[in-house]
């Protein structure tokens, strides 16, 4: 398992489209995909289980990957979040 | 749970659904649920005003069936118990392959996706759909206040 620890840098944090992009994102991968916030982890492919993190902008969450693929998945998430989940603020 | 694309997947959707509920309602959340998941549902809507015929609602819920159907399976949503849009709804559980779950929302519209693409009877596809939208139902303070480590939602 490989984790990381990644900072919401998006305006709206990870409101139900960003929540959307990243679980279509983790989807991708095989790898068991979880985020952590303040002790509740949740999976990432799960669009509910996401939504309720509750992330807000500069929210610290730690990223997680486990499984064959876990390295291009966590790089994949991890680019997500950088990229402010292709919004503008 | 185990995970399953939520980008509708490759395979023919198992089940039609539609949405039947009051005025603007079920249009507006097709549509929102499209923008959230960038994607289109395959999903049919009916809107049942409060002044429209029993009559003409019944057909209108009848023609979008066959639509939603296909040979396949339904699961109906309504929004309200007792509401007119589900109780113009109840007589078409009479035909076996008619689910219809109540109390639609954006969590359980946000998941239709996924619920048609599971494995599972359709019955058993209603259980999880009322389950998800039952477990998305928070009290924000209570939610966010509970003590870190807790169990995660089941979504």
């Amino acid at each position: 398992m490989i984790e990381r620890e990644v900072t919401l840098i998006n305006a709206l944090g990870l409101h139900a489209r960003a929540a959307a992009r990243l679980v279509q994102v983790a989807s991708r991968f095989r790898a068991r995909i979880t985020l952590t916030k303040e002790g509740r982890t949740v999976d990432a492919k799960s669009i509910l289980g996401v939504l309720m993190l509750s992330g807000a902008l500069g929210d610290r969450l730690l990223l997680a990957a486990h499984g064959e693929d876990e390295d291009e998945a966590l790089a994949a998430v991890e680019a997500l979040f950088l990229s402010r989940f292709g919004e503008a603020g | 749970m185990t995970s399953q694309p939520e980008d509708g997947g490759k395979n023919a959707a198992r089940f039609g659904v539609l949405v039947v509920a009051h005025g603007d309602l079920p249009g507006t959340l097709v549509k929102v649920v499209e923008k959230i998941l960038g994607a289109k549902l395959d999903v049919e809507a009916v809107s049942v005003g409060w002044d429209d015929d029993m009559a003409d609602s019944r057909l209108k819920i009848q023609e979008a069936l066959k639509r939603a159907g296909q040979g396949r399976g339904v699961l109906i949503l309504t929004d309200m118990f007792g509401g007119t849009p589900t109780n113009v709804t109840l007589p078409f559980l009479k035909a076996e392959d008619v689910e219809i779950v109540t109390g639609v929302n954006l969590p359980m519209m946000v998941k239709v996706p996924n619920i048609q693409q599971g494995s599972g009877t359709l019955a058993e596809a209603a259980d999880r759909l009322r389950d998800l939208g039952q477990a998305a139902i928070q009290l924000a303070t209570h939610y966010l206040k509970k003590p870190p480590g807790g169990a995660s939602p089941a979504a």
